[in-house]
């Protein structure tokens, strides 16, 4: 059976740097798990996600959607973007468009649904958010927590195959973190495909199928459950971890 | 012997004299400063139109990645904005068949494409004109979008052409409001300049009228007026689009209300 995603050999180099910011990586992730990947800033994580949706084109190695090679020229990216859902750190929420109105977009211009149509799915994954009462109102006007409840709820809507997050709670407060925490547990429990990267080591080993510890552009080490928190192999692991629980 | 009272009432004689024969004089001329005033109303709105599509355009093209697209911005915006206007209007009102007779040998039909009327003439210079500074403007409102902005539009499966349509030109838009209102004001008084080809606007009765009856003063205070009428309204009109499409929680009102950060 083909995993719903396979990275092979990955390599993205920058044109204004020399260190490469994917140094031959290579993930699998099978439907239905949740993967984390962590790391100091600068490893290479960011842009291995956003290489996924092809916002930023790899140099090298090839990335398999359900077996399909999306950076074949003729791979449809737009086809791509629907399976793929993003989170962003910084939400990125359509500013001058209404919560309700940022769900159905997507739903109206890419998936070409009746607006009707699509302003109900959008109210039903609203609801799941608790933000239903927020439809009408402006991104500006809202929390952190509910924009990034907003942005999830965005990627959502499209119903993605496969859920990426690029530190979805690094630009928060930290009384805010945990409602959506809450939200990425309860898409994990309903077995959503998520590729997180994250620095809340509580979601790892909450909801981890798989820990990924990445350093310079390299997979440093990859464990099963949440080994990687509570016995970590390489010596690089073992050090990050000591300094981010200092 | 002249008493105060005599210079008093001379004054307000000639005062009275002078607002019944400007009265005889403005209902004289009112219907040719009236068709002067459409013309003008129609050549600045058409300019106005065509001007914001070429600027889009060349703004899209000056950001593209293609350096053919690129270069044709960059030349289209540095010829339009480095050269005078009046000297773009008699090109092109003199110029420009020339230029499609001599090198192109293409016959010239009077009132088609090759040879328009003075009116379109007009429209053509004021457009290209205005498209080139908007060009800039509207360039500058895309750059101010941050980035993000794009990448979750298409993280969501929009294509470019969406992105910008739905996403980033609305934003833009509304940010540039008050420096594209200066640009229209512009169009509207430049086109002044069109008594050049010659185009019978505004400007042109005017002068017609100042040959006709010496009235100076009055005259250029009409048609001043005239002008200073249309873009009032645009700047109010634009004022209150500005207001209708603020985004709630972002940027300052012109109403007040702006908190006074210490």
């Amino acid at each position: 059976m083909t995993s719903l995603l396979e990275i092979k050999n990955l390599v993205k180099t920058y044109s204004k740097q020399p260190e490469p910011a994917l140094d031959d990586v290579s993930i699998k992730v099978e439907k239905g798990e949740v993967v984390v990947i962590i790391g100091a800033s600068g490893s290479g994580k960011s842009t291995l996600l956003r290489c996924i949706n092809r916002l930023v084109e790899p140099n090298e190695g090839e990335i398999l959607l359900e077996g399909e090679n999306i950076l074949d020229p003729t791979y449809n990216v737009n086809v791509l973007r629907q399976n793929v859902g993003m989170v962003f750190q910084s939400f990125n929420l359509f500013s001058h468009l209404t919560v309700i109105k940022n769900l159905t977009l997507g739903l109206t211009k890419v998936k070409g649904i009746p607006i009707d149509e699509a302003t109900n799915v959008a109210m039903d994954i609203l609801e799941r958010v608790d933000l239903a009462d927020k439809a009408d109102n402006y991104p500006a006007e809202l929390s952190g927590g509910q924009q990034q409840r907003v942005g999830i709820a965005r990627a959502l809507a499209m119903s993605p195959k496969l859920m990426l997050f690029d530190e979805p709670t690094s630009a928060l407060d930290p009384e805010l973190v945990g409602e959506i925490i809450s939200i990425m547990l309860s898409l994990a429990k309903e077995h959503m495909t998520m590729l997180v990267v994250t620095h809340e080591i509580g979601f790892a080993r909450e909801a981890a199928d798989r820990i990924i510890y990445m350093d310079k552009g390299k997979i440093i080490e990859e464990q099963p459950g949440n080994k990687l928190l509570t016995d970590p192999q390489h010596p690089r692991t073992k050090q990050f971890l000591q300094r981010i629980r200092k | 012997m002249v008493t105060p009272y005599d210079i008093i009432a001379a004054f307000f004689h000639n005062v009275y004299l002078s607002l019944v024969s400007i009265y005889v004089f403005f209902i004289q001329y009112a219907p040719l400063l009236w068709q002067g005033f459409l013309i003008t109303l129609q050549i600045s709105a058409f300019s106005i139109m065509f001007g914001v599509v070429l600027g889009v355009f060349a703004a899209l093209m000056k950001i593209s990645s293609n350096v053919i697209l690129r270069s044709l911005a960059t030349g289209y915006i540095e010829i339009f904005r480095g050269t005078p206007l009046v000297v773009q209007i008699l090109f092109i009102a003199f110029g420009y068949p020339l230029l499609l007779q001599n090198v192109f040998n293409v016959n010239l039909v009077a009132g088609s494409w090759n040879n328009p009327t003075g009116f379109w003439k007009a429209i053509m210079a004021l457009s290209l004109n205005t498209g080139a500074y908007q060009a800039e403007i509207i360039r500058a409102g895309i750059s101010s979008i941050p980035k993000g902005q794009m990448e979750a539009a298409r993280s969501v499966g929009l294509t470019y052409g969406e992105a910008m349509r739905h996403i980033i030109l609305p934003q833009a838009f509304r940010i540039i409001t008050p420096p594209l209102t200066n640009e229209f004001i512009n169009i509207v008084l430049n086109s002044s300049l069109v008594i050049l080809i010659p185009v019978q606007d505004l400007t042109f009765w005017g002068n017609q009228i100042v040959s006709a009856t010496f009235r100076v003063m009055e005259t250029w205070t009409i048609v001043g007026g005239l002008y200073f009428s249309m873009t009032l309204l645009l700047s109010r009109l634009f004022q209150y689009l500005e207001e209708k499409y603020r985004i709630p929680g972002v940027g300052f009102s012109t109403k007040g209300g702006t908190p006074r950060l210490a």
